[in-house]
């Protein structure tokens, strides 16, 4: 059911490209304030074993997706539960972030055209791509990976003159509880969203040397965060928490010679790549999902109704960007518990029933 | 089915060209009412804007041709619109040419004088909220009224926001002002201590013409205007804040006998802050290098009168540091962002600085260490004057 095949490289840059969608335009400023980049730090050193677990996951149970582990690990019946909800979980980050984008660019950049127009022809578009298949998508990703680490460097040369180390003065001032919120915010969002990788493993050439790829896309994925968090911060100062996307405004202030200007276009452009790559992946864990509990041959039929239903979650899920801000902390613990709760519980309860069952599990994979 | 494939994508081809195209938001330059510049002035009541906002006309705006532009009238059209708010007023322009205001060319916004005692912050949530204004918009502060200065017309340019701008660049590259975006004051205003500035625009009267004149900069405490700069002060402050980019110094000559005029090359400078026995130091080093450009005197310049004429220099700048403080200290508020020095560098000790900062301020001991290094003569190496 599952044909295609990924190789190593491909991989990193699927997770890599996948962390970038979240980063360009996006900003995780506002409650961290200047010391963000310490919160992007101390989020991928607490994301570090929860990698390694996803990692440990995908070697145990080398050749199946996390709903066919959920499945091996809790049987059928909880199996089935847990990957239910899995597929819930990957349906609203979908919404999620296809509402994102239409509101990127109607509060961004052209305001009088409606929301549902840029919603459905974004989502049109990652349908199409999930129709071709994730293996061209993963051989996409290495154009796309790129796109970032043009902008962010490019601009930060511009912005250059425009930075001062004061902004970062004083280190720590942010209280105890709102770094820990802020933290838990980028450990259990831009991050913990790596949690679909476990959707592909079946399609991996190997998982001999996962857990290092996996840290590799990490990695690269958090050095993009941090260079656009300090950026922001370096350049924005004081007024960096207030706008809807720090980053637009920070490219907004790049004004060489009164030619080189209104850069922010540039980032909209990225951005919109890195979103339709994001969005696409986490449209096929929905739809691959789906499609094993639902035990269909193949997952396309799903294409259409899957889209249908997450563009209308995404139009009727918030009613303004205000009520999106209010339950931000309600996505948040929702996320916390699927990508950093569920899935050590699962490798445990795999470890204390000693599975896989070397005999049975060959037999599976033959 | 296979052979209905070409037919469907060709079908396909021709909607998603005839719907696809074209702007949803298009908008046709006869239909929209370009602003390049907004002045905001108090209105009949306190809570009355009365905006200036100037219109291009783009078929004058075009470059004259041969027989001369002079009689085709004004390019632009300042209309006056009053309003609660800033929208509001804006939009006021739509009821009297039928066109939408368009703001991603307002470059200048300036704040008549009455307006801005009484406080400028409700204005700018408008620039900051609004997708089509700029961050990089210039703020100015008018000695009068903002509207009075959006009707000066100029000789070298055909909109007088352009002319505005062109003073505006040409004269901060002089040090005699710094250039301040909405984003710099928006900056400055979220600050907890800094006093936001913007640079004084005052109307001169020569004979029968009128002139843009920039000069000084308005200091504003919180949001409000309490006072300005004078251009001595103004640089007092640009020495500080390392803005020093160009611009004169001018002593008299090694034997009294005459005046030198020296050009700054190149300037920094380096503020550090130290707390003792509750006490605020401010240490503030600068470094600058000069090229003597001038001289009216017949006085040898020679080695032995650098190091003087250097010292002369340092005092030049010492007395306009130092000028720029007390007017600071005299309206108590912190245009050097000194209050926020302290706090990036005793986040601790700035608990108990807080709250009575406006006390502290004027008592702050400066420590200045300025040092004046002369590097070129220019093409004279001997005075001109005839030999003795």
């Amino acid at each position: 059911m599952v044909n295609g095949k990924i190789s190593e490289t491909q991989f990193v840059m699927i997770i890599t490209a996948f962390l970038q969608g979240s980063v360009l335009a996006l900003s995780f400023n506002a409650t961290t304030k200047h010391d963000t980049w310490l919160a992007v730090l101390a989020g991928f050193i607490l994301f570090i074993p929860v990698t390694l677990c996803y990692a440990s996951l995908a070697k145990r149970f080398a050749g199946l997706n996390l709903m066919q582990m959920s499945e091996a690990i809790l049987g059928p019946y909880w199996g089935k539960g847990i990957s239910l909800m899995y597929s819930w979980f990957f349906l609203i980050l979908l919404a999620l972030n296809v509402r994102d984008l239409g509101n990127f660019y109607t509060i961004q950049f052209m305001p009088e055209t409606p929301l549902p127009f840029f919603i459905i022809v974004f989502a049109a578009v990652c349908a199409y791509a999930v129709y071709i298949g994730i293996e061209v998508l993963a051989r996409l990703g290495v154009f796309f990976v790129a796109i970032p680490f043009i902008i962010i460097p490019f601009t930060s040369l511009l912005l250059f003159k425009d930075m001062s180390i004061s902004a970062f003065l004083p280190i720590f001032s942010a209280p105890l509880k709102e770094f820990i919120h802020g933290t838990h915010i980028i450990t259990a969002i831009p991050l913990g969203e790596t949690i679909m990788m476990l959707m592909f493993i079946p399609s991996l050439n190997s998982t001999e040397r996962i857990t290092k790829n996996a840290l590799l896309g990490l990695f690269f994925g958090t050095i993009c965060l941090l260079a656009v968090s300090v950026r922001n911060t370096a350049v924005l100062g004081y007024t960096e928490y207030i706008w809807s996307s720090p980053s637009l405004q920070a490219v907004r202030l790049i004004d060489i010679g009164n030619v080189l200007t209104r850069l922010d276009v540039l980032i909209g452009i990225g951005h919109t790549f890195m979103m339709f790559f994001k969005c696409s992946l986490l449209y096929y864990c929905v739809v691959l999902s789906l499609a094993q509990l639902l035990r269909l041959k193949t997952y396309t039929p799903l294409i259409l109704p899957i889209g249908l239903i997450a563009i209308t979650l995404s139009m009727i899920m918030n009613a303004s960007t205000v009520e999106r801000e209010a339950t931000g902390d309600a996505h948040l613990m929702q996320a916390s518990l699927f990508s950093l709760i569920f899935p050590p519980v699962l490798l445990l309860i795999a470890k204390l029933r000693n599975l896989p069952d070397k005999r049975n599990y060959s037999e599976k994979s033959n | 089915m296979k052979k209905l494939r070409p037919m469907l994508i060709i079908i396909i081809a021709f909607v998603t060209l005839l719907t696809l195209p074209g702007c949803w938001s298009a908008k046709g330059l006869s239909s929209l009412a370009i602003v390049t510049g907004i002045g905001i002035d108090k209105g009949a009541s306190l809570d009355q804007l009365l905006l200036t906002i100037q219109i291009v006309k783009p078929s004058q705006a075009q470059v004259p041709s041969s027989e001369g532009g002079k009689s085709r009238g004004k390019a632009f059209w300042n209309a006056t619109c009053a309003g609660e708010t800033m929208i509001g007023a804006i939009r006021e322009v739509t009821h009297l040419i039928g066109k939408e205001p368009f703001l991603a060319h307002s470059n200048v916004i300036i704040f008549g004088n009455d307006f801005a005692t009484t406080g400028v912050k409700k204005t700018l949530d408008f620039f900051l909220r609004n997708p089509e204004t700029q961050p990089t918009a210039l703020i100015l502060v008018a000695s009068g009224r903002a509207g009075d200065i959006l009707n000066v017309e100029s000789e070298a340019e055909i909109l007088p926001v352009q002319n505005i701008i062109k003073i505006i660049k040409g004269a901060a590259a002089i040090s005699q002002f710094k250039v301040i975006t909405i984003n710099d004051f928006t900056n400055n205003l979220m600050s907890k201590t800094t006093a936001p500035i913007a640079p004084l625009v005052t109307i001169t009267q020569n004979g029968n013409r009128q002139n843009i004149y920039v000069s000084g900069l308005a200091v504003f405490k919180k949001d409000k205007l309490v006072g300005a700069l004078n251009d001595m002060e103004t640089r007092g402050l640009l020495w500080t804040t390392g803005d020093v980019k160009k611009g004169l110094i001018l002593i008299t000559s090694p034997e009294d006998t005459g005046n030198v005029a020296f050009e700054i090359s190149k300037s920094k400078s380096k503020v550090t802050p130290e707390i003792k026995d509750g006490r605020v130091i401010i240490h503030i080093e600068v470094r600058t290098e000069t090229n003597l450009v001038e001289q009216t005197s017949a006085d040898k310049i020679y080695f032995p009168v650098v190091a003087l004429l250097e010292e002369r220099q340092a005092e030049v700048i010492r007395q306009e540091i130092m000028a720029a403080f007390d007017k600071s200290a005299e309206l108590s508020a912190d245009i050097f962002g000194f209050g926020d020095i302290v706090y990036k560098n005793f986040p601790a000790q700035w608990q108990s600085l807080e709250d009575h900062w406006d006390e502290v301020y004027p008592r702050i001991d400066l420590v200045l260490d300025i040092k004046v290094t002369m590097r070129e003569t220019g093409l004279v190496t001997q005075p001109v004057s005839p030999e003795k």
